[in-house]
């Protein structure tokens, strides 16, 4: 389709002709694909927490989570367009429901990253369980936090492009129009801006981590 | 002082880890736990600070129901020491160590110049101080650990097997290191450990306890090498507690025979069938020597070649186990005594040093 017009690939005048709506679209990208990480963390925090204290709960509320990751995100769309219109926020409640499949898990392994005599220690100097909670646990977690946090921002980012079947998609509105009018630079632009976005946003994230926890350093990647 | 009151703690299931367990842990000294793994030794050290509760008996501090207190206040005031030394991977050294102060609700400003005073104190570079715990050594991370317990100058101190995970010689260093604190700051400390020889070597008094936390014996380290209470005290202290009750012994008190010492300025027509013991002007040992071991040398014993002496002991300073070995290592047989200057001042065989451990007990 994009070969077949003689069309090609990038006219690239029409990238400065475009310069102010790409930006806005960029703009409504990243809200509607970040707003959703955060939202999920908020979410996926005290969750993580009361599963890794209630062992007993936790599958049960990882298969949930999975189950809900496993439902295509287009249906979710259709499913949540009859309650809340064609919005943001139509996009933003699945995209929430999807990142909680990989932030609950990594909120519940960075809190059993703690070891024993971490946690023996605390309570023997005389830390109450919310103060050993807030200033030796969770800060911790953060580094394995981080790394759910990177993957979940990627993969929102990448799925945001989807929600333009029902006009929400932030730079998948360029992937949809160029497809429809057969013009293959806005679908390369809006295609090349993503990955950028979403590599851009994985570099910031890396790098939040190593100021917020210069001790984790030496212990690897992730944990 | 620390009082356990028929202290007992038995599980849902069953399981007996305390039987009523009584003892007294005096102020200022260093009372030793220890005994076979499932003993119920470190669940003893862990109801002074209430991390266990029991379900019979009481435990005072001074004279006070520890129950009366909140948990975590009550440990604010103890000093604790565990064998993974258990510091905060996201603090750096001095804020580790600034913890329970931090707690107390000191301001960083206020706890750091402290913290930094203690590093010292524990023997760690203060260099280290904005070093994280994975940049230290095993038996950095202890010391850390010790200093962090000492932080806000508890009169308590709880350690339960704080040297047992770093290498043997790092470990006497350590021992040597809290023994000498110890003198300095005269804390109350409860030291759990399954190690005999430093129960011995550390505790003012040691608690044996048995499976099914049973208290067998609490006696001085002397008494408990001295009169095992039963078997399982026997057995645990080992076969060679005879040598190690040595160590309690001063070697001033082995009895001394006169040394037969020959000056090294003597001709070697003088060494006899025995072993002589060449000395220099200063009288001090230089090696033994007998007639066989010369064949048809000539001229002064400076000449001639002399038997090693292995070591001598020091009447002033070392014990009777030091004068045992310096006998074994001696190819005479015969341990050999100096003064502080390094005189010989006379030689013992190993049966005299063994006599020596005889004295004690009949006094008692």
């Amino acid at each position: 389709m994009i070969a077949a017009s003689g069309e090609p690939l990038v006219r690239w005048y029409w990238i400065g002709d475009h310069g102010s709506q790409i930006w806005g679209y960029t703009q409504t990208h990243m809200r509607v694909a970040l707003l959703p990480v955060l939202f999920g963390l908020v979410i996926s925090l005290p969750i993580g927490i009361l599963c890794s204290r209630f062992n007993k709960a936790y599958p049960a509320v990882l298969a949930t989570a999975n189950t809900i990751y496993a439902i295509p995100s287009l249906a979710l769309f259709m499913i949540f367009v009859q309650y809340t219109g064609l919005n943001e926020s139509t996009v933003m409640i699945p995209l929430t429901l999807y990142s909680l499949s990989v932030l609950i898990p990594n909120v519940v392994d960075g809190l059993a990253s703690v070891s024993d005599p971490v946690r023996q220690a605390a309570t023997a100097m005389g830390f109450g369980p919310l103060r050993r909670l807030l200033q030796v646990e969770l800060p911790i977690a953060v580094p394995i936090v981080i790394a759910g946090v990177r993957i979940a921002a990627v993969s929102s980012i990448s799925l945001v492009a989807v929600g333009e079947l029902i006009g929400q998609g932030g730079l998948g509105y360029y992937i949809v129009n160029g497809n429809q009018i057969n013009f293959p630079t806005e679908i390369i632009v809006a295609t090349v801006l993503i990955v950028l976005l979403a590599l851009l946003t994985d570099t910031i994230l890396v790098i939040l981590q190593r100021l917020l926890t210069p001790w984790a350093r030496a212990r690897g990647r992730t944990a | 002082m620390i009082t356990f009151d028929s202290v007992s703690k038995r599980y849902p299931d069953g399981t007996v880890a305390l039987d009523e367990v009584s003892l007294e842990c005096r102020t200022g000294q260093i009372t030793v736990f220890v005994g076979t793994s499932g003993g119920g030794k470190t669940t003893a050290l862990r109801t002074i600070n209430r991390m266990v509760d029991p379900t019979g008996g009481r435990v005072l501090i001074d004279g006070a129901d520890v129950k009366a207190s909140k948990p975590a206040e009550l440990r604010r005031g103890i000093g604790y020491v565990i064998q993974q030394a258990g510091l905060f991977p996201h603090r750096t050294i001095l804020d580790n160590i600034a913890t329970v102060p931090y707690l107390l609700g000191a301001s960083k400003r206020e706890a750091r110049p402290k913290a930094l005073e203690l590093m010292e104190r524990v023997g760690l570079d203060p260099a280290m101080a904005g070093r994280y715990p994975f940049q230290l050594s095993g038996g950095q991370q202890q010391r850390v650990g010790v200093a962090r317990a000492l932080a806000a100058d508890p009169p308590i101190m709880l350690m339960d097997e704080p040297f047992s995970a770093v290498d043997p010689v790092v470990r006497a260093e350590l021992q040597a290191e809290f023994l000498r604190l110890q003198d300095e700051l005269h804390k109350t400390i409860v030291f759990v450990t399954h190690d005999i020889d430093e129960a011995i070597k550390l505790g003012d008094k040691i608690a044996v306890f048995r499976t099914g936390g049973q208290l067998v014996q609490f006696d001085t380290p002397e008494d408990l090498l001295a009169a095992p209470a039963d078997d399982f005290v026997a057995d645990f202290i080992g076969r060679d507690r005879g040598i190690r009750r040595l160590s309690f012994v001063k070697a001033g008190d082995v009895p001394l025979r006169p040394a037969p010492v020959l000056p090294v300025t003597s001709n070697v027509s003088a060494v006899g069938e025995d072993w002589s013991l060449v000395v220099d002007a200063a009288n001090a040992p230089l090696g033994w020597v007998r007639s066989a071991g010369l064949g048809d040398a000539e001229g002064t014993l400076a000449d001639a070649r002399l038997e090693p002496l292995g070591h001598t002991f020091s009447i002033a300073t070392d014990s009777a186990r030091a004068a045992l070995d310096a006998a074994i290592l001696s190819p005479s047989g015969l341990a050999v005594a100096v003064d502080p200057e390094g005189a010989v001042v006379g030689v013992a065989e190993q049966r005299d040093i063994a006599g020596a451990l005889a004295e004690p007990e009949d006094v008692r």
